[in-house]
């Protein structure tokens, strides 16, 4: 056996394969210790096979102890190496022991979707440890999971969950067929999943929501959806989603009906305004400043007196420095990122007004933008509403105010046809018309 | 495939800019006009002399700290001299924000305001809330008037009228589309203020009254008062009871006017009025003594005031209550009834029915 | 999913306006506009009566299909194309009024082509879609709008400036006059909304009740007297014959004293961008769909993953010859087109009235080609 396997890993550094003997039996043994857990090995194999040594009860625990498989095909052999279990020959017999090592035994702390109220413990990047976390939370007899095992490079394992009693059958399906056809790149996170999972590229919203909430994830289950989760992320998937779900954070179930109320319709309109008001902006002070109500106009018309360019360009200057802001603080290490805020947003903003390159009212635009930017609840619904105002501010610089709002209908027009692997993306009522339709 | 996307989306790319994107014109390119006049010239040439008041931004608000600059030119017709003007500026001319049309007292009286009108109801960027208002002596002086307590160029102006700023009781709000509508209208004929000047500031406490064409009527203040709480039910104005040694004086906080005609061959006018109101002047212990004598009082003192104001009116033969509108919805289809009441009006009587409602002496007895 | 019925009621109720009919109502005010108002309520009715009543004994089936049931192919093929001119014209009709109402208004500067290319393509774009994603979009846009022009219609009507008396010498005047058959064909445009069903039918399910079908008659009743005398009262019986927009202006007539717009006409206008964009949609994407009904290998799919060529190809036949009207076409000769399309919508409705009561009796006596096997809003696949 050893041969073989030598055969195939060449003989890495990190690889240790011994033939063990303890003067009345021989067994082969190989593993990557880095990957194994030594207490594991130690109980499980080397102290009954050396001190405490007895044939038959070896034999007998060798057949029906759980953490034993016997009867592994050859040609997975390697597979198993290589996540972690130790392979054994005893009497000719091949076995493969589970002893893999568990980084984490805690969950994690949320970092990307806080909650004031809610449970702070999110994913781990241990798939095991993250089922639990699910199981604790959705602690119902018809939660199933389904592994899948992708022929990638990456090889981690994936978890499809769902609500027996109450998943949609071709959705199901449909998610299946495309766990199966993954195709055999490195797999390196949940998000990385998610693009290969929704398929097309050039999408201008997320169709499947990436979480690192169990409590979120609980809540979707019991709409009737599924959720992925892949081993070594700490992230899971969530689909089919809506449009809706994505202004949802996780503490307007845990606050104050009123005000988690108050808190969506702020999010909606903090949406509408960092997505609109860039164009706005263009299209009243560069097509139509009698909109605008008189005394605004003239203030917008004396702080513009000096800037020397036409509005778009105004425009594209700033929200060109607040993305690179943004950009550059977020890689930025905590303690060197607030000073970039600082010196980016105080001395630039007040700065380049002072010297005429800005108005001081595109400056207040351009915060708005970026702070209703940070309102959004799910980042990468952010990211893509970021990307999409520059198409706004586009039409606005063509077509003017009328562009806009022909552009705002495209969008609605975009969203009413997307779906979600088969599920409506952008339709109001929706429970109510899943129930007409199905 | 994709580089031929590709290729497709830049050949795109650069058509955009043929759809047009060079229409676009920076809001610091444009001069905000903010009061235009208009004014007869006495040269049969070019009979209209066209004044605007152009704001200048600025970028601190403060009192006074107003910039605007007026310029005047005369031509043929006012299309053509808006024409003319935007050659003596740099800046492309804004009229979305113009909301004050004086009209000069002279123009009027030469050339009626018909023309004016068609220029105004014409221009699409002219707002049909705008305010018009005739000019004494002249438009061009209106205009080029800069009070110093203004904020923002125009604005001292524009919040004399309506409820915008000060509620003035003496101020007739006379809109374009409500002008409009009167030049047209059968039985109801326009109403205008009349703006002057004052020390450093517009006095605008009279209103002319007109026909079709002209103005027949100009009202004193008191008589511009009445009519605002008889005919457009004005809040905030005020009845004065004459009395010795001073005045009792209502400030009135609601009015509400409603016309009534009676009587076929014999038609009376029925105006019924009702105001609500504190006593703002008033000797001590006047109400309590007899306060439904007062209220009466009060109202016939309004009444035989008004029929005043309304008889004097009617002499002129002119209808800005729309008694004349009144009498045709009343009288359904029957034919020659335009000519009928041309015919009664001018021997039409009048009857104001004045319910005054004192709520109260104020904060002391 | 009755809810879908009621918006198109609602929504052409309020797209009267940009079809012209106050316009041509107005220019009628004196002769028989007003009494012809009762008879295109009763008129308006009794059609969604017969509408709705019939599509509800036919689930899950449009008009295309229907026809197929009980007509022999070519007479089916020949009323579908009908179907298509009336329907195609109306968004042409509409797309071309209103961008040059928004050209007037928002950009006399512009190439009146620009806003048209814009509003064009973006209609073009919409149609191409599936039934099912018009259906959404046609509901999201709605609610967002209705809201706020209602409460605009609101303010006009309770405007200090509104004059009553000539509300009622317009209507006094009006109502003893001998109703025009003009007037009577434009305004029970108002209640047309039910002629939508015709396609969307197909995407109702089986059980579909027409609940609520008394409120049709209230709901266009109330958008047609709106729409006709308000302008009225606002400027008057004589001055409202002069304006030739005349809602835009009845609208700038008002102001928002607090709004960061003050000027209602902007807010109007923008408003309805979208309801004209939605009616563009709507009586694209339904001309395509009977266009399409045409064809031998056509099934009535409601929501396909991948939009087929030919939806691209029709609409952007359509959106072509939008532009081909625009060039050879004027202001004042689309309000000739308009009333012309106004008259024949009403006679080809009223055919198609008597054709669904003639299919109604051949189903109960048998006479039917083929059988009305119900076939469910079928979808495409799941797609993602």
């Amino acid at each position: 056996m050893l041969e073989k396997i030598k055969e195939i890993l060449g003989s890495p550094a990190d690889f240790t394969a011994e033939t063990m003997d303890n003067g009345y039996a021989e067994l082969q043994i190989c593993f990557f210790p880095g990957m194994c857990d030594m207490d594991q090995l130690k109980d499980g194999i080397i102290i009954p096979f050396s001190y405490r040594f007895d044939p038959d009860e070896f034999r007998r625990m060798l057949h029906t102890s759980i953490g034993f498989m016997k009867d592994v095909p050859e040609e997975r052999w390697v597979d198993y190496l290589l996540k972690g279990y130790i392979l054994l020959e005893y009497e000719g017999e091949v076995f493969v022991f589970r002893a893999i090592r568990r980084m984490q035994t805690q969950p994690d702390q949320t970092q990307v979707e806080a909650s004031l109220q809610g449970p702070q413990s999110a994913f781990t990047e241990n798939l095991d440890l993250n089922l639990t976390l699910v199981r604790n939370l959705y602690n119902v007899p018809e939660l199933t999971v389904e592994n899948f095992e992708p022929q990638n490079q990456s090889k981690s394992k994936i978890a499809l969950l769902y609500d027996r009693t109450k998943r949609n059958e071709t959705t199901l399906e449909e998610v299946r067929k495309r766990l199966r056809r993954l195709d055999d790149g490195l797999l390196l996170s949940a998000g990385q999943l998610a693009k290969q999972l929704t398929q097309a590229k050039y999408r201008l919203f997320p169709i499947a929501q990436v979480t690192e909430r169990p409590d979120r994830l609980s809540i979707h289950l019991n709409k009737g959806k599924l959720a992925i989760l892949l081993d070594g992320s700490r992230f899971a998937i969530l689909l089919p989603v809506h449009f809706f779900d994505f202004m949802y954070a996780m503490d307007d179930h845990y606050e104050p009906s009123w005000m988690s109320r108050f808190l969506i319709g702020l999010r909606y309109i903090s949406m509408m305004l960092t997505l609109m008001l860039p164009a706005l902006y263009i299209s009243i002070v560069s097509y139509n400043p009698e909109v605008f109500r008189v005394q605004l106009a003239f203030t917008i018309d004396g702080s513009r007196a000096a800037v020397p360019y036409p509005s778009f360009i105004e425009v594209l200057l700033m929200l060109f420095m607040i993305e690179a802001l943004i950009e550059a603080s977020l890689r930025l290490p905590r303690s060197v990122g607030s000073t970039a805020a600082t010196v980016g947003g105080l001395i630039l903003g007040q700065a380049a007004q002072q010297a005429g390159l800005v108005s001081s009212i595109m400056i207040i635009v351009t915060s708005v933008v970026a702070i209703s930017n940070f309102v959004i609840p799910n980042s990468t619904f952010s990211y893509f509403i970021r990307i999409l105002k520059y198409a706004f501010v586009l039409v606005a610089v063509f077509a003017g105010l009328v562009g806009v709002v022909v552009g705002l209908f495209t969008l609605v027009v975009y969203l009413c046809n997307m779906r979600s692997f088969g599920e409506p993306y952008f339709a109001l009522f929706q429970s109510k018309a899943n129930k007409a339709s199905d | 495939m994709i580089r031929k996307k590709t290729l497709v989306l830049c050949l795109m790319l650069t058509l955009l800019p043929a759809l047009g994107g060079c229409q676009l014109k920076d809001i610091d390119k444009r001069y905000f006009v903010v009061s235009t006049g208009f004014d007869y010239s006495d040269n049969p040439k070019t009979p209209y002399r066209v004044s605007l008041r152009l704001a200048l931004p600025s970028s601190k608000v403060e009192e006074g700290g107003a910039m605007s600059v007026v310029q005047t030119v005369d031509a043929a017709s006012i299309a053509e001299a808006v024409r003319h003007l935007k050659s003596t500026v740099d800046k492309e001319l804004e009229f979305g924000h113009c909301r004050e049309f004086i009209l000069g007292r002279k123009l009027i009286e030469k050339d009626g305001f018909d023309n004016a009108m068609q220029w105004l109801s014409r221009r699409r960027d002219i707002q049909s809330v705008s305010n018009v208002m005739i000019g004494e002596p002249d438009a061009f002086s209106v205009v080029s008037l800069q009070p110093k307590s203004e904020r923002y160029p125009g604005n001292s102006l524009f919040l004399s009228f309506g409820n915008e700023g000060t509620e003035a009781a003496h101020t007739v709000t006379t809109y374009l589309f409500d002008l409009y509508r009167r030049l047209y209208e059968t039985g109801l004929d326009p109403v205008l203020p009349v703006a002057s000047l004052f020390r450093d500031g517009y006095r605008i406490d009279r209103a002319a009254v007109l026909d079709k064409q002209k103005t027949r009527l100009y009202l004193d203040p008191d008589e511009t008062l009445l009519l605002n709480m008889t005919a457009f039910g004005v809040d905030n104005t005020i009845l004065a009871l004459p009395d010795e040694p001073v005045n009792v004086v209502l400030a009135a906080t609601h009015t509400n006017s409603k016309i009534n005609l009676k009587g076929g061959e014999d038609p009376v006018a029925i105006v019924n009025v009702r105001i609500e109101g504190f006593l703002e002047q008033s000797p001590p212990h006047l109400l309590e003594k007899d306060w439904g004598g007062l209220e009466r009082k009060m109202g016939k003192h309004f009444s035989e005031e008004a029929e005043k104001l309304l008889y004097k009116i009617r002499d002129a033969g002119v209808d800005p209550y729309g008694f004349g509108l009144h009498y045709l919805a009343d009288h359904h289809n029957e034919k020659g009834r335009w000519e009928k009441w041309k015919r009664l009006y001018p021997d039409i009587r009048f009857e104001v029915r004045a319910n005054v409602s004192i709520q109260g002496s104020g904060l002391i007895r | 999913m009755i809810r879908y019925y009621f918006y198109h009621i609602f929504y052409v109720g309020m797209i009267n306006i940009m079809v012209l009919v106050p316009y041509v109502l107005i220019s009628h005010r004196f002769d028989g506009a007003v009494s012809s108002f009762p008879l295109a309520i009763a008129v308006g009715t009794l059609y969604s009566y017969v509408t709705s009543s019939f599509f509800q004994r036919f689930p899950g089936l449009g008009l295309p299909e229907i026809y197929k049931l009980f007509l022999p192919v070519w007479l089916a093929n020949c009323l579908n194309m009908i179907g298509v001119v009336i329907w195609c014209t109306a968004g042409i009709i509409v797309l071309f009024s209103y961008s040059n109402t928004v050209g007037i208004f928002f950009d006399p500067e512009a190439s009146s082509y620009l806003n048209l290319a814009i509003m064009a393509a973006a209609s073009m774009w919409a149609a191409s879609r599936t039934s099912r994603s018009v259906q959404f979009t046609h509901e999201v846009l709605l609610i967002v709008c209705t809201p706020i022009i209602l409460w605009i219609l609101f303010k006009a009507l309770f405007s200090n400036w509104l004059d009553w008396d000539a509300i009622r010498l317009i209507a006094d005047a009006g109502i003893r006059q001998p109703p025009s058959a003009v007037c009577l064909f434009a305004s029970s445009f108002v209640f047309s909304g039910h002629m939508n069903i015709t396609l969307f039918n197909r995407l109702n399910p089986r059980d579909l009740k027409f609940r609520l079908r008394w409120t049709i008659p209230i709901v266009g009743t109330f958008f047609l007297l709106v729409s006709f005398f308000v302008p009225i009262g606002f400027h008057g019986t004589q001055a409202v014959g002069n304006y030739l927009y005349v809602w835009s202006v009845t609208t700038d007539s008002l102001q928002m004293k607090y709004g960061f717009i003050q000027r209602v006409l902007y807010l109007f206008l923008l408003l309805y961008t979208f309801l004209s964009l939605v009616f563009v949609m709507n009586t694209w994407h339904t001309g395509m769909e009977f266009f399409k009904a045409c064809f031998k290998k056509y099934k009535p799919y409601t929501d396909e993953v991948n939009v087929p060529a030919i939806n691209w190809w029709v609409c952007g036949v359509l959106a072509g010859l939008t532009f081909a009207y625009a060039y050879f076409t004027n202001d004042i000769f689309n309000r000739i087109v308009a009333e012309i399309w106004l008259v024949t919508r009403f006679i080809i409705e009223s055919i198609l009235i008597a054709l669904l009561i003639v299919f109604i009796v051949m189903k109960k006596k048998g006479y039917m080609k083929r059988s009305d096997e119900p076939r469910l809003p079928q979808s495409g696949g799941a797609g993602g």
